[in-house]
């Protein structure tokens, strides 16, 4: 298993960047992921996106659909997809913490 | 020498029991059948396997490879050569002239293409971490027969060795990898069928294509 | 304890499989045919040595000479060894592209093989847990990501009002569970769940051409990931599936959403899983576009798509499904400057992502490594669009303009298409 170095801890991470202990997630880490996505400044808009995915996840324990994640951020799809370059599953997901969906992605 | 040849005769036997029994385990399995419907025809792209598919230019490795693809039909065509040479000598005939000269320079240039075959599986690592023992015997095998066939296109005397090694070569065939010479065309045409049916091949004119 | 897996390999023992077991000669001519030679050329990366592993267990099952003098064929029994080589070579650096078998000159289908082998690693247990699981989640909930059917639903009329806009007609539809339908359309979860935009492509495409068509809430996912997996049963299950609901709603042809190895899956292999033959036949979305264009169903304007394009043959659908023409006839009518990339069509090379490779993360390195192959491939055709038609080789093909800094962007077909349809409102 890789790890990621981040402030001084050791975290579990999977090849993909996906992180392994969902617990030990914060928003620290989170401006941390973004880096690796190659999202240097997180917005407020980054974040309605991230919150939303992280708290879904911890009351679903599975990802949302994007049609939720547009419905609750207000935002257009075309808008989630410029501001997570790498994709909702990919990009979003990651930096919200969740783990690698199954599946094509 | 009677006694030899009278072994090679016998090696002939051992050698189509052994490829015969081979058959029998393969013919003893289950064929799977095709129930998806085809684009194309099973049967063009078989035929487009054995015939056109076979030339050097029809895939990207021999086209690549034109030397290793070269050698490896130069190693066989000497191969053929030495088999006909070898009924000759069991029926006490003998080449001349013409076909003494085209004999002498198929088994030559086959035994060439085999002795490099050899070094070159020697030699590349590749190679090497794919074969097993039965890789080089086979070769080595048929390069001696080859050198023993020579030797006796420019030499009747030879004839003891040619049979002795014959015999080695006949009892090895079903064994070892040399039984390709079977097996080669149910593969070829299960290769055709499937991407016939698939409408893959033969390549159509037009778009599509590699080249 | 490996007796489940030798079970496997006799169950599948057939005159194919044998064939190619017994044909190859090890001269190695299919070296470079594969792209994870070409990106690193090591012995194991040869084809044949993938097929050698399962070879010297068959060698040891059903050759004479190798149950009598194993060391000089190199038979050998399945151990534990033997099982974690032969997961590192049939899961970790095989695509299943099958590159290797149209250039071997015997004719050795080392797919088949690998896939054999993983059908073996599988009856173990042992498939690597990103595919596996994509596969359970498959089975337990009837597609690959869980989408509960309530998801489902409320996500396609989500779809139906944005497809109302887009075109402008407040009767366009997205149909769900139409009896009767003409075409029983499929689509990737991923499509449903992240991307939905190849979604309204399609009915934008379906709406433009007039077509009766309709997707199921029953039986929609276009995927069938028991075909990387190697596990016959699953394949079965989940292709019976999609058999069963098109019989049901009687519909005239299943059309395959572009997915790669989900059209091979269920085209060309789906009967022979299931040992009968379909009520409908299968076709590819890229097949009936050609058609609709070709009959004047749907009018494209190339100018819609003024950058240049290169198409990437997903293997599976082009080698592997007999589908090549279409996707260049299509993009000749849809966009200003199609390059072809070389070599291309049956001959192409693997993205990279193939196999399921996109679900085993920890294969990711030697998966990136290899596409360099096509990385290479894309830049020399200075296109800045690669359209393809399988959402697996978007999303590896996107990795590798981000690795290997292509600078492009990567679309499925029907997005190509729906930017240069020109809607039947519009037309003088
Ligand atoms: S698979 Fe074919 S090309 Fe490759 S080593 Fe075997 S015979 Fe030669
Ligand atoms: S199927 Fe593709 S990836 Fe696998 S060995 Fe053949 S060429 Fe390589």
């Amino acid at each position: 298993m890789p790890e990621i170095e981040y402030k001084g801890q050791k975290i579990e991470v999977d090849e993909d960047g996906f992180i392994q202990d969902p617990s030990l997630w914060n928003e620290e880490l989170a401006e941390y992921l973004a880096k690796t996505e190659g999202i240097e400044e997180l917005t407020e808009d980054h974040w309605k996106v991230i919150r939303f995915l992280n708290e879904y996840y911890h009351e679903y324990g599975i990802a949302p659909m994007i049609r939720k994640l547009c419905k609750e951020t207000g935002f257009k799809l075309k808008y989630i997809y410029e501001l997570f370059p790498s994709g909702p599953a990919k990009g979003a997901c990651k930096i919200a913490g969740l783990p690698k969906p199954t599946g094509c992605v | 020498m009677e006694a030899l040849r009278l072994g090679v005769i016998l090696a002939a036997g051992v050698c189509l029991v052994g490829l015969w029994l081979r058959l029998r385990h393969f013919l003893s399995l289950p064929l799977a059948r095709d129930l998806s419907r085809a684009r194309g025809s099973a049967r063009r792209g078989a035929r487009y396997a054995l015939t056109l598919g076979m030339m050097p230019w029809a895939k990207e490795s021999t086209r690549k490879h034109a030397l290793s693809y070269i050698r490896g039909v130069v190693f066989h065509l000497g191969i053929f050569a030495a088999l006909v040479a070898l009924v000759a000598a069991l029926s006490g005939a003998r080449p001349v002239g013409g076909s003494l000269l085209l004999a002498e320079v198929l088994v030559g240039a086959g035994l060439v293409a085999g002795i490099i075959g050899l070094l070159e599986r020697l030699a590349r690592p590749d190679l090497r971490a794919l074969s097993t023992a039965d890789d080089y015997v086979a070769v080595l095998v048929m390069d001696l027969v080859l050198l023993a066939a020579l030797a006796w296109l420019r030499d009747p005397a030879a004839v003891g060795w040619f049979y002795a090694l014959a015999i080695a070569m006949l009892v090895y065939i079903p064994l070892g990898k040399i039984r390709h010479c079977i097996f080669f065309f149910p593969a070829r045409i299960f290769f055709g069928r499937h991407f016939g049916h698939r409408g893959v091949l033969p390549p159509a004119v037009g778009g599509g294509e590699a080249r | 304890m490996m007796d489940k897996a030798l079970e496997v390999l006799e169950r599948r023992l057939s005159r194919q499989l044998a064939a190619s077991l017994e044909t190859c000669v090890r001269c190695g001519i299919c070296a470079d045919s594969c792209h994870y030679y070409l990106a690193d050329p090591r012995p194991e990366h040869v084809p044949a040595y993938r097929a050698e592993l399962l070879r010297r267990i068959y060698r040891r099952h059903h050759d004479p000479v190798g149950r009598l003098f194993p060391g000089l064929v190199r038979a050998r029994e399945l151990d534990d060894e033997l099982a974690e080589e032969l997961i590192k070579s049939a899961y970790g650096t095989c695509t299943m592209c099958r590159r290797c078998v149209l250039n071997c000159p015997m004719g050795v289908d080392n797919g088949l093989i690998v896939r054999t082998a993983r059908g073996m690693l599988a009856a173990l247990g042992r498939v690597p847990k990103g595919l596996q699981d994509t596969v359970d989640v498959h089975l337990e909930s009837g597609n690959n990501m869980a989408v509960s059917e309530e998801d489902f639903v409320e996500t396609l009329e989500w779809l139906e009002e944005q497809l109302q806009d887009e075109v402008d007609d407040p009767e366009a539809r997205i149909p769900v569970n139409q009896a009767g339908a003409r075409v029983l359309y499929t689509l990737n979860p991923r499509e449903a769940k992240y991307y939905p935009l190849t979604i309204l492509a399609a009915a934008k495409v379906f709406y433009a051409a007039g077509e009766s068509w309709t997707l199921s809430t029953r039986a929609w996912d276009v995927t069938n990931y028991a075909l990387f997996n190697g596990d016959d049963e699953a394949a079965r299950e989940i292709a019976g599936w999609l058999a069963q609901e098109a019989a049901e709603l009687g519909v005239e042809e299943v059309v395959m959403a572009e997915c790669g190895h989900g059209f091979r899956a269920f085209r060309w292999e789906g009967e022979n899983w299931l040992g009968r033959s379909y009520a409908a036949p299968v076709r590819g979305f890229v097949e009936l576009v050609a058609e609709y264009i070709r009959t004047g169903r749907i009018k494209l304007d190339p100018a819609q798509n003024p950058e240049p394009v290169t198409y990437h043959d997903p293997c599976n659908q082009a080698r592997n499904g007999g589908i090549l023409e279409e996707p260049r006839y299509i993009l000749k009518h849809a966009v200003a400057d199609f390059r072809e990339m070389h070599p291309h069509g049956r001959e192409n090379f693997c993205c990279g992502g193939g196999g399921g490779m996109m679900a085993m993360g920890e294969f990711a390195e030697g998966r990136l490594a290899a596409g360099r192959v096509k990385a290479e491939q894309i830049r020399a055709t200075g296109a800045k669009v690669v359209a393809t038609s399988c959402h697996n080789c978007l999303d590896q093909i996107t990795e590798l303009s981000k690795h290997y800094d292509l600078g492009i962007k990567v679309l499925n077909l029907c997005e190509v298409v729906a930017e240069a349809i020109i809607l039947p409102g519009d037309r003088q």
